[in-house]
C-alpha cells in the first residue's frame, strides 16, 4: 500500500445510503467533492479523522490524496475521481449536486 | 411492514418452479431476521464489523457510491410476474433500472440500507430472495438460458438445478466455505453454461437410466484461471447429491483459508492431486450415501412435475413467413436474435440488452415491464436471464414473432446484434464496483459505438471485459478478452486472444503490455483490419481465424509492428 501523501481530504460512505461523503470546513459531511476541507498536514488530518469517525453514521472513513493547482482541488487517483463524480455520464445520467447532509 | 406492491393479474408461468409453504415460511423468517439485524446496526447495537457478514449473507454489498443488492435469479428463470415485481422495486427503491449479470442474477446499484429489509420482503412476495448471492457459500446455480427449449437438449437441466438449489440453500455445513463456490449445469449437446469455468460443472449425458451426469471439478477464472477437468463420468441421478456433498465437504476440509487468492477448489486440486482427491471423494461417499435416500429422489420428481415439458399449441405460421418475405429488418432480427426451438412452430427470442452505447445488461423498469408483458402475451409468462447479459423469451410461436418484433421496436429493445461485437459482456467495473481496478462499461460502450457500422462485416465475435483480475466479465474465455488494471495510477487494458467457452473451453493468450483506453481502440482497429485481411473467406469467424493461424500475426497487428511471419 503506497504511503498517503498530503494534501488530503477526508472521505467516507454514509451508513444509511452508502453515498460518498466528504468532511467539510463547516463541520458537516457533504456529498460534493468541491465542498471538502483540504488538509495540508497529515497529522492534522489524522486527528480530524479520529474526531469525525462516528460508526453510527459513516463507514470507512479514510484519507484521499488530492492535488491542488491554481486553487483547483482534484483527487490524485482516478478511482477517487470516479467516486467523486459518480458513474460515467453515459452509464447513468448523474444527479449529483452540492448536498449538505446531517448524519 | 411494507405496503404490498400491486401487480397485474397474470397467469403462472407454465414451466416455473412454484414455492411451497415451507419455502415461503423460510423466506419470511429470514427477512424478519435481517430486518432485526439492520435495526440493530442503525441503533448502534451492532458494529459495522459485526454487521457486514450479516448483510452480505443477504446480498447487500457496499460499492463505490452506494449499497448494491444482488438478487438471485435461480438458474436464470423468471416469471413475468417476477420481472414486473423487479421493475416495481427498481422504481420504488432504486433509480429505475436494474443490471443483469454474468451469473444470471440482477443487481440494483442504489438501494438505501434502511430500505433493504422492505426490498427483501417485496422479493419474498415474488418467491425471490438474495440469499447466498454473496459470501463463501454455494452461489446461484446457473444453467443454459435455452433450457427446456433447445433443439439439442439431452434433458432439461432446470429441475436438477432446482434440486441442487434446495440442497445447497442454507446448508449448515456450507455457509463458511474457504471461498465462494459456483456450480453450473448444462443439458444440451452444446455447453451454453460455460460449465468448465465453474468450481463444479455438471453435464447431463445419456445414461443407463435415461440420463446421467459427467462431473467437472476445479474450473474457474479469476486471478488463476483453470479449465475444469472431468473427474467423474456417468454418475447416476440418484448419486448426484452424494457426489456434490462429498466434493464440497472435502474442499471445506482441505481448502486453504490463509490466503484468499489460493482458497478456491482449483488451487486445492492442484495441491492434493486429482487421484488423491478422487479417492477421498469415493471414501467420503461410503459414509454419506445413506443420507440421500428415496425421499430425496421423490423431491426431484416433484420438482420435475413443476417443469413438465408440454406440447405447445400449434399456430398458423403464415404471418411469420409473410413478414420474413416482406421486411429485411425483421429477417435480419430473426437471423440474429431468434433461435430454433425443440418444437417446430416455435422459437426462442433473445432480447438484446446491448443497444449501442448503453451499459451492457442494464434494463429500465419500463423495459422490464414491457418484457414481462411480452412474455405474458406471447411466451407463457416465462423469461430467462442469459449469462451473456441478455433476456430470453424461450417459447414463442413463429406466428407471434412479428408482433414481438413490433413491441421490441417500440421499447428500444430490438437491437439486432446477438453474437456480434456489440453483444459484449462487461462487468460493472470501476463505475460501481469497489474491487475494480479500472472501468469496463465505458470501454464496452466505446467498442459498441465505434464498430457499429462494421459489425455485420466482422461477423460473430465475442468480447468480454473485466475491470479487475477477479474476471467477473469472463475475459479469459472471450475471442477477445480485455482486462482493466491500474498501472501506476493510470487505467491500463490487457488484451487476450483465442479464449473460448463450451466443452472445448480454452483460456485466451495474453498478448503483451496493456493499452491506455485511447490506444486500445487504435489497437483494435489494427486487429480487425488484420482479421479482415487474413480470413479465409467471409464466413470464417474471428475465432476460427485465430485458431487456424495462431496469435502471432494478430499480436503484431495489435502492437502495430511488422508481422515477422
Amino acid at each position: 500500500m503506497a504511503k498517503v501523501q498530503a494534501p488530503v481530504v477526508i472521505s467516507a460512505n454514509c451508513l444509511l445510503t452508502g453515498a460518498v461523503l466528504y468532511w467539510g470546513p463547516d463541520g458537516q459531511w457533504c456529498t460534493d467533492f468541491a465542498g471538502a476541507q483540504v488538509y495540508g498536514d497529515l497529522d492534522a488530518a489524522a486527528v480530524a479523522v479520529a474526531a469525525v469517525t462516528d460508526p453510527a453514521a459513516v463507514i470507512g472513513v479514510d484519507l484521499v490524496p488530492v492535488r491542488v493547482s491554481n486553487e483547483v482541488v482534484e483527487p490524485r487517483h482516478y478511482r477517487e475521481v470516479i467516486r467523486a463524480d459518480g458513474p460515467g455520464a453515459s452509464v447513468f445520467p448523474g444527479e449529483r449536486g452540492i448536498v449538505r447532509v446531517s448524519v | 411492514m411494507v405496503q404490498a406492491l400491486q401487480y397485474f393479474p397474470v397467469k403462472e408461468g407454465l414451466f416455473v418452479y412454484r414455492y411451497n409453504d415451507f419455502d415461503r415460511t423460510f423466506l419470511r423468517e429470514r427477512v424478519l431476521q435481517y430486518r432485526d439485524q439492520v435495526e440493530r446496526r442503525l441503533s448502534g447495537a451492532l458494529t459495522e464489523e459485526e454487521f457486514k457478514p450479516l448483510r452480505l449473507m443477504n446480498g447487500v454489498y457496499l460499492q463505490l457510491h452506494a449499497y448494491m443488492l444482488r438478487i438471485a435469479v435461480p438458474y436464470g428463470t423468471l416469471s413475468a410476474q417476477q420481472m414486473r415485481g423487479l421493475a416495481d422495486i427498481a422504481e420504488r427503491w432504486d433509480r429505475g433500472y436494474g443490471h443483469f449479470t454474468t451469473r444470471q442474477n440482477i443487481q440494483f446499484n442504489w438501494p438505501k440500507l434502511v430500505d433493504t429489509p422492505d426490498i427483501l420482503e417485496a422479493l419474498a412476495d415474488l418467491d425471490m430472495h438474495a440469499i447466498q448471492t454473496s459470501g463463501n457459500t454455494i452461489r446461484n446455480v446457473t444453467t443454459d438460458h435455452l433450457a427446456g427449449a433447445a433443439l439439442d437438449e439431452i434433458a432439461d437441466p432446470r429441475p436438477y438445478a432446482e434440486w441442487i438449489r434446495q440442497w445447497s440453500t442454507d446448508h449448515p455445513e456450507f455457509q463458511f466455505l474457504p471461498r465462494k463456490f459456483k456450480i453450473a449445469i448444462s443439458g444440451g449437446v452444446s455447453d451454453r453454461a460455460v460449465i468448465r469455468a465453474h468450481d463444479i460443472g455438471l453435464r447431463l449425458v445419456p445414461g443407463m437410466e435415461g440420463v446421467a451426469f459427467d462431473i467437472y471439478v476445479g474450473g474457474g477464472l479469476g486471478r488463476t484461471p483453470v479449465v475444469g477437468n472431468r473427474v467423474f463420468e456417468q454418475v447416476a441421478v440418484g448419486d448426484l447429491l452424494p457426489h456434490l456433498e462429498a466434493i464440497v465437504s472435502v474442499y471445506n476440509l482441505h481448502g486453504r483459508r490463509d490466503n484468499k487468492y489460493k482458497s478456491r477448489i482449483k488451487i486445492m486440486l492442484r495441491e492434493v492431486g486429482l487421484d488423491s482427491f478422487k479417492e477421498e471423494i469415493i471414501d467420503y461417499m461410503k459414509h454419506n450415501k445413506d443420507a440421500f435416500d428415496k425421499t430425496v429422489l421423490k423431491v426431484l420428481n416433484e420438482i420435475k412435475d413443476s417443469f413438465k415439458v408440454q406440447v405447445l399449441a400449434p399456430k398458423d405460421g403464415a404471418p411469420y413467413w409473410e413478414r420474413i418475405d416482406a421486411d429485411p429488418a425483421f429477417r435480419e432480427w430473426v437471423s440474429r436474435n431468434v433461435t430454433p426451438h425443440r418444437q417446430e412452430e416455435y422459437a426462442s427470442v433473445t432480447i438484446s440488452l446491448k443497444a449501442h452505447g448503453q451499459a451492457p445488461g442494464d434494463a429500465t423498469a419500463s423495459q422490464m415491464r414491457a418484457m414481462a408483458d411480452m412474455a405474458d402475451q406471447f411466451g407463457f409468462s416465462e423469461l430467462r436471464v442469459s449469462h451473456q447479459q441478455n433476456i430470453v423469451i424461450p417459447h414463442v410461436a413463429l406466428a407471434d414473432l412479428p408482433a414481438v418484433f413490433e413491441q421490441l421496436l417500440q421499447q428500444g429493445l430490438a437491437t439486432t446484434n446477438i453474437g456480434l461485437i456489440s453483444d459484449l459482456i462487461a462487468c460493472p467495473g470501476m463505475d460501481y464496483c469497489a474491487l475494480a481496478t479500472a472501468r469496463s462499461i465505458p470501454i464496452g460502450q466505446a467498442i459498441a459505438m465505434r464498430y457499429q457500422s462494421m459489425e455485420q462485416l466482422l461477423g460473430p465475435l465475442n468480447i468480454k471485459i473485466s475491470g479487475c483480475i477477479n474476471a467477473c466479465g469472463h475475459h479469459h474465455v472471450g475471442d477477445i478478452g480485455i482486462l482493466g488494471l491500474d498501472k501506476a495510477g493510470v487505467e491500463n487494458y490487457q488484451v487476450t486472444l483465442g479464449g473460448r467457452s463450451g466443452l472445448d473451453t480454452a483460456l485466451g493468450e495474453k498478448m503483451g503490455p496493456g493499452f491506455s483506453e485511447g490506444e486500445l481502440m487504435n489497437a483494435l482497429d489494427r486487429l480487425f483490419d488484420r482479421y479482415l485481411m487474413l480470413r479465409a473467406s467471409s464466413s470464417e469467424t474471428f475465432a476460427e481465424a485465430v485458431q487456424r493461424l495462431g496469435t502471432e500475426s494478430f499480436k503484431a497487428a495489435l502492437y502495430g509492428v511488422e508481422d515477422a511471419a
